[in-house]
């Protein structure tokens, strides 16, 4: 469906072009929050990328197979661009490092995503009470999106104790969440 | 698609969460459980609190921007590549939906079984194709407009479906439809198009017209601009109960409940006009009245009082149907009432 998306797209068909944003936006977006922890400039990033693909659709390969790892790619060479642009500025400015080239953690990247202190605060408190294994499996699951199935496979275990493992965590979660809310009432 | 065996009805939030098939709906990743849960809610709306609860915390856990988000960046790029919609699909009638969760599951099975049915009997000689059928689900908000391999264009409406062989066979070209979509057939009349949607399948010898069938709803509409069109409706096995032939501006609305198909007139041009700035009756009666309110506002009226004798003549300017029918009641002593989009007068 996406080849033949693609291939209407680099012939100036606005209607596939749109069909390619919709579909990828989300992932590209998370993707790229990944990479840049950084909520706008993701956004900036992607936005621009379209841009350029619109801009350049002629001269595009029209037989892309793999549009997904297509978009990825340049996605990931954009804002890499732009991490060492901005590192270079903060270096004259002095500010703080820029922890480039670091991997953030599942938990980091969550907690940077909520936009207002409380929920980062509260966020960062509850899955600090989760343990490891927990927050393991809960990234395969939610962020990596598989299937009971699959992270049972992976994990030596079988589904029915991924399942309870996952339900039991969120129950926790829930309640460590509730519980922070009433204390920040109080 | 639970674990736990039980039915969503007693799922607290940790069984939203932890269920597969929601999180699928909450990701857009596949059709059918975005029917389903679609429907499932609306059915259930005292679990609306548990819902959000739930997908608040799939937020928490994943890095899934609200839709208002990605509704700004799509707006954005719009105006970047100089969109516009590519054609506007008429707003749905109002349609009441009534029927009991569940439903889109079970229609899959309706028509997997007409199709099985299909290839026993070989009562339409359904040629069977080497080529993976196609499956294309529009998870965006606006309507997606593609081509088909006969060139037949395809506009399909948001959360809707169309399921389809890569390259269509010896005879028929049949598709399959969950949902609403445009169709611009082009014409080869030894391979009629088929559509099918449920029990009822429209076959067409080039032509444009549109299918109008959310899943969960009881009442389809199939819409024709211009061409010809046959409708029929089948049973289970395949057997045509009932088939209409339709013209340019003609229309078919079939109840799924009772079974009953009937044609009736409709504007394709654009969407009615609330007001209108001049009409002019002359000695007309009911049935004149009513074909031309129908006509100009798209509104039905019906008489249920058993005052039948009259004519009626007058003149209006920047008038709606109502304000018509009104001064016609004032006249003629009668009592109207507004349901939806008709008007009944007692």
């Amino acid at each position: 469906m996406t080849v033949n998306n693609w291939r209407s797209m680099t012939e100036g068909d606005k209607g596939s072009f749109l069909a390619i944003y919709q579909t990828y936006y989300q992932a590209l977006f998370c993707y790229g929050f990944s990479l840049s922890v950084d909520r706008e400039l993701t956004k900036d990033c992607i936005q621009e990328l379209f841009v350029e693909i619109w801009n350049s659709r002629p001269s595009l390969n029209k037989e892309v197979k793999n549009v997904r790892s297509y978009l990825f790619t340049w996605l990931r060479r954009k804002i890499s661009r732009e991490l060492s642009r901005l590192a270079k500025e903060s270096v004259f400015n002095e500010t703080t490092e820029q922890s480039d080239g670091i991997q953030a953690s599942y938990e980091e990247l969550l907690i940077a995503f909520q936009q207002s202190d409380e929920k980062k605060e509260q966020l960062r408190s509850a899955l600090s009470k989760l343990t490891k294994k927990q927050l393991e499996i809960i990234k395969l699951k939610f962020f990596e999106n598989l299937s009971y199935q699959a992270i049972a496979t992976q994990k030596s275990l079988t589904p029915r104790t991924v399942y309870n493992t996952i339900y039991e965590s969120i129950r926790q979660l829930r309640e460590s969440m509730k519980l922070l809310l009433l204390h920040l009432m109080i | 698609m639970a674990r736990t065996g039980k039915s969503p009805e007693q799922y607290q939030v940790e069984d939203f969460v932890t269920d597969e098939s929601f999180i699928n709906y909450f990701f857009h990743l596949n059709a059918e459980d975005t029917r389903f849960w679609e429907t499932w809610l609306l059915a259930n709306p005292d679990f609306n609190k548990s819902v959000d609860a739930a997908k608040d915390m799939l937020r928490s856990l994943t890095l899934t921007l609200t839709d208002r988000e990605i509704n700004d960046e799509t707006a954005k790029i719009k105006t970047a590549i100089g969109y516009d919609a590519p054609f506007p699909l008429r707003k749905r009638p109002a349609i009441v939906r009534l029927l009991p969760f569940g439903k889109a599951k079970r229609r899959q099975k309706v028509i997997l079984s007409f199709l099985l049915i299909l290839l026993a009997g070989g009562y339409f000689l359904y040629h069977i194709h080497p080529d993976r059928p196609i499956e294309k689900f529009n998870n965006s908000s606006d309507p997606i407009v593609f081509s088909l391999a006969d060139g037949t264009t395809v506009t399909l409406a948001p959360q809707s479906v169309l399921r389809y062989a890569s390259g269509f066979g010896d005879k028929e070209r049949n598709v399959f439809l969950n949902g609403e979509a445009q169709f611009d057939v082009s014409r080869a009349t030894d391979h009629p198009f088929m559509v099918h949607d449920g029990d009822i399948i429209a076959t067409v010898l080039g032509t444009t017209f549109s299918v109008k069938a959310p899943s969960g709803d009881s009442v389809m509409v199939v819409e024709l601009i211009k061409g010809k069109l046959k409708v029929e409706n089948v049973n289970s096995t395949g057997v045509v109960l009932n088939s209409i032939v339709l013209n340019p501006d003609e229309r078919v609305v079939y109840n799924r409940n009772n079974h009953r198909l009937f044609k009736e007139r409709w504007q394709s041009q654009t969407e009615f006009p609330a007001q209108v700035d001049h009409i002019l009756f002359q000695r007309n009666n009911f049935d004149e009245i009513a074909g031309k309110i129908k006509a100009v506002f798209g509104v039905t009226v019906v008489n249920k009082s058993k005052k039948m004798n009259w004519m009626f003549s007058g003149e209006f300017e920047n008038a709606t149907a109502q304000d018509i029918i009104k001064n016609i009641c004032v006249v003629e002593r009668l009592n109207y009432q507004i349901t939806g989009d008709s008007i009944t007068i007692n």
